[in-house]
Order: C-alpha cells, then structure tokens, then sequence
C-alpha cells in the first residue's frame, strides 16, 4: 500500500471514528432530553416527552452538520450572523409548530390564528417556551460536545501545538470531554433522584420522598442509565481518536489491527460490564443501602431537632417581648426529637433460601463497602494536600492514625494471603513436577519424551545403576554430592558424571528450555558411565 | 476529571442510601464497574505480554544488524492497544527509532523486524523496550512495562595487513627469517657441497651417497612469534585535539596486528588499560599469547568494548604485564605519545630478552622527539598518522 492510500485510508477511519462520536452525542443529547422531560411531565401532565426527545435529536444533529458548514464563515460576519439567525429562525419556528401539532392539528390551527392576531402573546405560552428553552440547552451542549471532538482532532491538535510551542501544556481536550460527560451525567442524577423521589409530591407536601417506589427503567432512569451507557461508549470512541491523534502528532506506526478491532473491543467490554451490572445484586431484604439509609434519616432527624431547637429559642425570645407587649401571646411547645421508625427488614421474594438472601447481603456489603473504601483511597492519593490539612486539625492526627493502623492491617493481612496463595501454588507446582518426572506406568518411549524429561530418565538410571554396582545415593545426599562420590569411585568417567549432575541440576531446577542436543550429550555421557560400571560388575 | 468522577460516585451512593433507589445503585456498578475493569484488564493484558527478540549480538563494521521483535499475548484477555518503544543507540540507528503501536488479540502474535547498521564500533543496548497499554475507555493513565536492554557487540575496523616486520627473537617457528643465526633444521631449503668448518650434523647421507660427495644440508632460517599487544588508552597520552580520533586510530592498529598475527598461526595477547563496561571493576580482561581465531574473538570482543580511561599509568601496566612473558616475546606499545617512564621501561624488556615496537597513533605534537627518545634506547618506532598510514604493512 503506497504512502497517499495509507494516509487516505487514515483520513477515512477519522473520518468514521467521528461519525460514530457525533451519532453518540446526539443518542446523548436525546437522553438528556428524555431525563429533562420525565421532570416536567410531573409539573405538567399534558407535555409531549417523545415530540421533544425528537425536536431534540433533529437539532443536535442539525447543530453537528450546520457547524462544520458555519466554520468556514468569519466569526461576527454579516454573512456569519445571517446563517445563525435563520437558523435560529427556523429552530423556533419548527419547535413552535411541532409542539402545537404534539396536541392535535386543531391546536396547531388554534396557535396559528392567535400567532396572526398577537406575534409575541402567541409565542409566550409555557409549554412552547420550556421546550424551546430545552432544545436552546440541548444545542448549546451539543456545540460544547462537537468543540472538543474538534479539538481532538489531528488537524487542531497540530495546529495548538504549535500555537502553544514545544514543552507547553494545555488541559487535554479529551480530559474535559470526561469532566462535561460526568458533569452532565451529575445533572441528570440529580433530575432522576428529584422524579424518583416523587418531588412534585415533596411539592405539594402529599408524601414523604422516600414512600414512592418506581421501577429501574421508570422515572427517567431508564434515560439516565442509557446517557451512562452512550457517554462510555463516547469515551471509548474519544479515547481513540485521542490516542490516534497524538501517536500521529509523534509520527509513530499504527497497525491498522488497531483501529479494525476496537470497536468490537468496546462492544466486548460494554457485553462484559452490562453482564456484570445485570448480575450484580440491587435489591434484597438484609440490604446495606437500608442500614446506610437508616443512619441517613437518624442524622437528619437529629439535624431538623436542632433547627427546631434553635428556632424554638428563637421563638421563645420573641414570645417574651411579645408578653411585655400582650398578655394573650401564643404558648410554646419545646420541640421534641422524632427518630425514624426502625430499620425494617423487607420481605423477601424466597423466604425458602435464607442463605441466599445472607450471601446477596454479605456480596453487597463487600461491594458497597469496597466501592466506599475504593473512594476514599483514590480521592486522598489525589489530594494529598488535604490530607496535610486533616494532619493539623485538632484530632486530625489521631484519625489519621486509625487510618494507617488500619491500611497497615489490611496491607499485611493482604501479603498473608498473597503468601499463601504464592506458598499453595508452589507446593501444587512443586507436586505436579514430581508427579510428572517420568511416567509412572506403561511402557516407557525415550523417543516420546521431551529433552527435560530424557535428562531426568538417564540421572534416575545412574541412581538405579549406581545403587547396583555398590554406589548407592543416600536420601540426604544432594546431586553434587552423589556426583562427587561417584567421581571418587569412578575417574575414568568423572567429567561424564558432572556433566550428567549438571544438566540434570538445570533440567530439574531452572525452567530454561533444554534443548535436545543437551539432552543427546547426557545420553552419551549416560552410555560411557554405564559402559564403565558394567565393566566393574565383570570384574 | 477525579474530581467529578468522585463527587458523582458520592452523590450516588448517597441517593442510593437516602432513597433505597436500585436506579442508583445499577449506576454505581456501572460507573465504578467501567473503572474497575478497565484498569483491570489493562494490567492484566500488559502483564501477560511476552516480547522476545532475535537479533546477532556480534557483529563487523558496516555489517547490517537485523532485530526480530516477537510478541505474543499469552491470555484470552485481548489487547485494544499496545505501544511498543525500543531506545536505540545513535550511532547504530541515527535518527531511526521504534515505536509500533499494535493490537492484540487472545493468544494472538505480532513480530516487528527492523535493521541497525554497524557504523561505529562498540557495545550498545538495544532498549530498554517500554510496552504500555490502558484501558480502553481511558479512564486511568496508561500502564508500561520496561524491560532490560539486550547488547550489541560491533567489532572495531580490521585493516588487512600483508607485511608488517615484528622483530623476535624466538627461533624455530613457522615465519621466515633473514638471520642465519635463526636456522630452523625442519625447514631444508637446498643442499651444497660440504666445506672445511661444516658440523657434521648437517651432512645429508643419502645425497652423499647418490653424487659421491659429501653433501651438506642447507636449512632456511626462521622464527616464532609471541607478541603482546598492549594499548595505550589514557586520555592524556594523546593529543587533546584529535584524542578521538586517535585513540580509534589505536584501537584499530591493535585489533589489525592481533588479526594478523593470528592469521599466521602465532601466538598473540593483549592488554588495554581503558575501561571495559563488562569486565569486573570495568578492568579490561588480560589475554595472555594464545593462538587460534577464538581468541582472536575473544580480544576483539574487549577491543570493541574499550573506552577511553582518564589517569592510569601505561608504564606501570607494562611493568607489570613484562614479568609474565617469556623470554623473545615481542611488546607491540601502541600509544598516542611516549614518555619516559614508557620508554625506560621498554628499554628495561629489551634488556630482559624481550623485543619492543614503539607504535604512535594519531596526531602529536612531540612525534619527533619521542622519535628520537626512543631511537636512543634502540627501540623502533612506527608513526600511524592516519589509517592510510597503515598501508605500510600492505606492501
């Protein structure tokens, strides 16, 4: 392939990385939209969640293509500010009649006539306006989104390196990609936690936040976990066009292996990670989310008897001026402390297997818990000056103490295991090898054993010869020192003895691959030692 | 990024607490799951990756070095990216450098083949070889592994040499000689007529018999050689502007003589006073006259290791190393200038039986005066300015 294919051929996987980011950030940008609306739709039952799911898509994807072509215009120039208005014209208009026709096409007529009667009274209506303003949101984000898939980008990249000189370093496009991606992501959390948590509800003071119960797909989580799943997709896209782009800013070789298989790379690791989302446990009766919720609620219980408590004192200094003003003044009650109900055990589906639900409890202790610990540990090695700060804090120190007692005991309960487990390996190792020296029954082939193993046959056929003829080894002798018997009883093949001992000793001992000459030499020797004693049992 | 990607993880793990939400709980199995097996599977892969290489670890000057890079993932896990980095040496490779980014799959294999050229002699690391890889969401920084350099052993420049005149003083060897007084009885070259004073010894019986007069054999004279070639490379032995060049130009001249030498089936050892990065306390090995092409390999090897040593007593080193050699050995000094402990010691092995040859390699300022010096104490002296001057052994 000659140099202009290859680049072209570079110039096309590009070209394709960024298709599939631009088809992921608008999938996002509908997400969003999605987890958006579920809120509103509980302020107002009549709004159309899937008309602006889809005004949303149609404009980020009209955003993506519109901004490659608007590029090329200089920034504030007539022909620049012409482009935008009429693309702003014609987004507000297209929201307008789709969010009208969302009701009926008697209503779009309706909103028609009122838009020929009164321009600005027509357009100010709620449920226009809040759609406009999530579509203003969602084209907004989406240009945020396309800047830094840009800036990733070899062109750019080329360009602000050289702008900014060798040796400058800039914030990473890629890295703020991450930050917006979870930034947003926090958002929609946010969204999600407030419908699931029934807030209008909370609102109209009709029941406690914690009394509704949706399912995971329901209440914009499906949305969310969707905007989740896309935004990792993004990164692992991203994370490619980032590393494309800087080894080819450091003119390195890529294989073109590289970017055939990572998108199936990515699909296998999403097919891994959603398994193991799946498979882990999210509900069960002896559940360390009640527990950690429970100490939740006593805390915030505890905190509302305190403003109670100060808001009674408050209260109290206020009803004593007011006796010096009026006889008749209200009567204060001393607020009193209200601990939630007790930590209860739901029921459980299957009561039959109480060891299940046991196992599921101790699993998600262990993962909440590690995730918890996980946390802490990666926040203090990144912050390590907040760390010098809990240090100077009055008890700072102590707890800090704990916390190294603590790491110190969990480290060396960790070397114990690893050592164990290092110690039981060896021990099944060091077996194995003894139970694989040689065959232990049949009919023995030279030929079919491997050159270790040869080496290994012909040092047991001199113990066996040797034990014959008079030379036997002793139990506690070592090879060498079996050899350097032998050497004394047999001179005339000394050097054959050592060099047998010496393979032998690397055969058994080292895992250099022997090689099968190696293993011909100690057969030659094998046939002058054995020549040599057959002589002394004649004599 | 840490900072958001931890503020999200507490903010859902305390919506997954207050609400008793599994909404929360499914995300934080999958944001932290996505960290988690990423990192995982970046070490894990990195871990499994064996990389071999195959390349001849000797090589001549101007000869190509080709280098085989195998890798191999020894796991089912495969591996999205893989960045394969060998520092290399600039006098073998120039500008070139290796970096190769592949993919991996399981079991999978990739091999890389790449050529250095000899150009300079010496003893060069090819490596170490950096292998990073990261996750594939590019949540964590890479992770790399750095792995021992291998070395490249490039023989220094052998000039062929045809006749270059040792002097020695050991008779009966395989080279010619013009002395009668180094008469060699295996070698008869003629026969002539006896004359008054002949030994009887010599008279050759059978041709006596077959002319009727007494025939006396003529034996060609001859003489073994066993040289020491011992170089100087002590940096202030040499003329600062051209200490490079010269103490090359030394290198070279040493690694002819010991081919020559031992192309004639003598006896040849060696002794540098530089320093050898190999050898313990970087002492260059001492080759006592050996003869064969393996020994020869063996002091090129040390040859093309050499470098330049700062302080070091060349006369004192010779002092040492004369005790140990046999009587008509010859001392082949090779050295950018001569001083007078050097040459008092020289004149000390002629007295002992022992022949010197006084080699100046490289520009000097005092080349005439250590001429002269040295043909006061009788001691002859060769004059390599440049690696043409060499030719006079060529003729």
């Amino acid at each position: 392939m000659s140099e202009t294919e290859f680049s072209e051929e570079i110039r096309y996987n590009e070209g394709r990385f960024r298709f599939v980011s631009y088809v992921l950030v608008v999938l996002m940008m509908t997400c969003i939209a999605l987890t958006a609306s579920a809120l509103i739709y509980d302020f107002f039952p009549d709004w159309q969640s899937t008309v602006v799911a889809l005004l949303s898509f149609a404009f980020s994807a009209e955003h993506l293509y519109s901004r490659r072509q608007f590029k090329r215009l200089i920034a504030f120039s007539p022909e620049w500010l012409i482009a935008h208005a009429t693309e702003w014209v014609v987004i507000i208009f297209m929201v307008y009649v789709t969010v009208s026709w969302s009701h009926g096409f008697d209503s779009l007529w309706e909103h028609i006539l009122l838009l020929g009667r009164g321009f600005f009274s027509a357009l100010v209506y709620p449920e226009f306006l809040l759609a406009l303003f999530l579509v203003m949101i969602i084209w907004t984000s989406t240009g945020y989104f396309a800047e830094l898939l840009d800036e990733m980008e070899f062109e750019q990249a080329s360009l602000a390196l050289k702008i900014a000189g060798a040796g400058q370093t800039t914030v990473m496009p890629r890295d703020r990609l991450v930050s917006l991606t979870f930034t947003t992501g926090l958002f929609l959390v946010v969204i999600t936690a407030l419908v699931r948590a029934g807030v209008r509800e909370l609102f109209h003071g009709l029941v406690a936040p914690t009394a509704v119960k949706l399912s995971l797909f329901s209440g914009g989580g499906a949305s969310t976990l969707l905007y989740f799943v896309l935004g990792l997709a993004l990164l692992s896209q991203t994370q490619f066009i980032s590393l494309h782009t800087h080894w080819r800013l450091q003119e390195v070789t890529i294989s073109r292996r590289v970017v055939e298989r990572w998108i199936g790379y990515s699909l296998l690791f999403f097919a891994v990670l959603i398994i193991l989302v799946g498979l882990l446990p999210t509900s069960y009766s002896l559940g360390a989310l009640s527990a950690i919720g429970y100490v939740l609620d006593v805390l915030l219980a505890a905190f509302i008897a305190l403003f109670d408590l100060v808001w009674f004192a408050v209260l109290k200094l206020l009803s004593l001026f007011f006796i010096s003003q009026n006889k008749n003044s209200p009567e204060l009650t001393p607020p009193t402390l209200s601990l939630p109900p007790e930590l209860s055990v739901p029921p459980t589906a299957h009561p039959a297997t109480p060891w299940l639900d046991m196992a599921k409890s101790i699993l998600s202790w262990t993962l909440l818990l590690g995730i918890v610990i996980f946390s802490l540990i990666y926040f203090l090695r990144q912050h390590r000056d907040l760390a010098r700060a809990i240090r100077r804090m009055p008890g700072g120190q102590w707890l800090l103490n704990v916390w190294d007692w603590l790491s110190e005991i969990f480290g060396g309960l960790r070397k114990g295991i690893n050592q164990i487990v290092e110690v039981g390996r060896e021990r099944l190792r060091a077996w194995r090898e003894r139970n694989d020296v040689l065959p232990s029954r049949g009919f023995l082939s030279l030929r079919r054993l491997d050159p270790r193993r040869r080496v290994y046959y012909f040092y047991l056929a001199l113990i066996r010869r040797g034990g014959e003829h008079g030379l036997p080894r002793a139990s506690s002798q070592t090879p060498y020192e079996y050899a350097s018997t032998l050497e004394t009883a047999l001179p005339n093949v000394d050097e054959d003895v050592r060099a047998l001992t010496n393979s032998f000793v690397e055969a058994r001992y080292s895992r250099r691959a022997i090689p099968a000459e190696e293993a011909n030499l100690v057969k030659i020797a094998w046939a002058h030692i054995r020549q040599v004693l057959r002589n002394l049992k004649q004599k | 990024m840490t900072g958001v990607f931890i503020s999200l993880l507490i903010l859902l793990i305390f919506l997954a607490a207050y609400l008793r939400d599994d909404f929360a709980l499914t995300l934080i199995y999958l944001v932290v799951g996505a960290y988690v097996i990423g990192t995982w599977w970046a070490r894990r892969a990195l871990a499994n990756v064996e990389h071999k290489h195959r390349l001849t670890d000797h090589a001549f000057l101007g000869e190509k070095i080709q280098i085989h890079l195998d890798l191999r993932n020894k796991s089912w896990l495969p591996i999205p990216w893989l960045d394969v980095r060998e520092t290399l040496p600039v006098d073998l490779a120039g500008p070139m450098t290796f970096r190769h980014v592949t993919s991996l799959g399981p079991h999978a294999d990739s091999h890389f083949e790449y050529s250095l050229e000899a150009r300079k002699r010496g003893y060069y690391p090819i490596g170490p070889t950096t292998i990073s890889s990261g996750d594939i969401l590019g949540l964590t920084d890479s992770v790399q592994r750095v792995s021992a350099a291998r070395y490249v052993t490039v023989y220094p420049k052998i000039v062929s040499l045809t006749s270059v005149e040792i002097p020695s003083r050991s008779p009966q060897g395989t080279l010619r000689h013009v002395q009668p007084v180094y008469e060699d009885p295996t070698r008869v070259f003629g026969k002539r007529e006896y004359v008054a004073g002949d030994s009887l010894r010599r008279v050759d019986w059978k041709s006596t018999a077959t002319t009727g007069r007494l025939q006396v054999k003529l034996f060609e004279p001859s003489i073994s050689l066993e040289t020491l070639i011992c170089l100087n490379l002590n940096a202030e032995d040499y003329y600062y502007r051209a200490r490079i060049d010269s103490t090359e130009l030394g290198i070279i001249i040493a690694a002819s003589l010991a081919n020559w030498i031992v192309e004639k089936g003598q006896t040849v050892g060696l002794k540098v006073n530089g320093l050898d990065p190999l050898a313990p306390g970087n002492i260059p090995q001492y080759f006592s006259p050996h003869k064969g092409k393996a020994h020869l390999i063996r002091m090129l090897e040390t040859l093309a290791r050499v470098e330049v040593i700062k302080e070091s007593s060349f006369a004192a080193m010779i002092q040492q190393q004369r005790y140990r050699l046999s009587w008509g050995t010859t001392l082949l000094v090779i050295t950018g200038q001569a001083n007078d402990a050097l040459l008092d010691e020289l004149y000390q092995a002629r007295r002992a039986g022992q022949n010197a040859v006084l080699i100046l390699a490289g520009r000097n300022e005092s080349t005439e005066g250590d001429r002269e010096k040295a043909a006061f104490f009788g001691i002859p002296v060769v004059s390599i300015l440049h690696e043409r001057d060499m030719d006079i052994w060529r003729r």
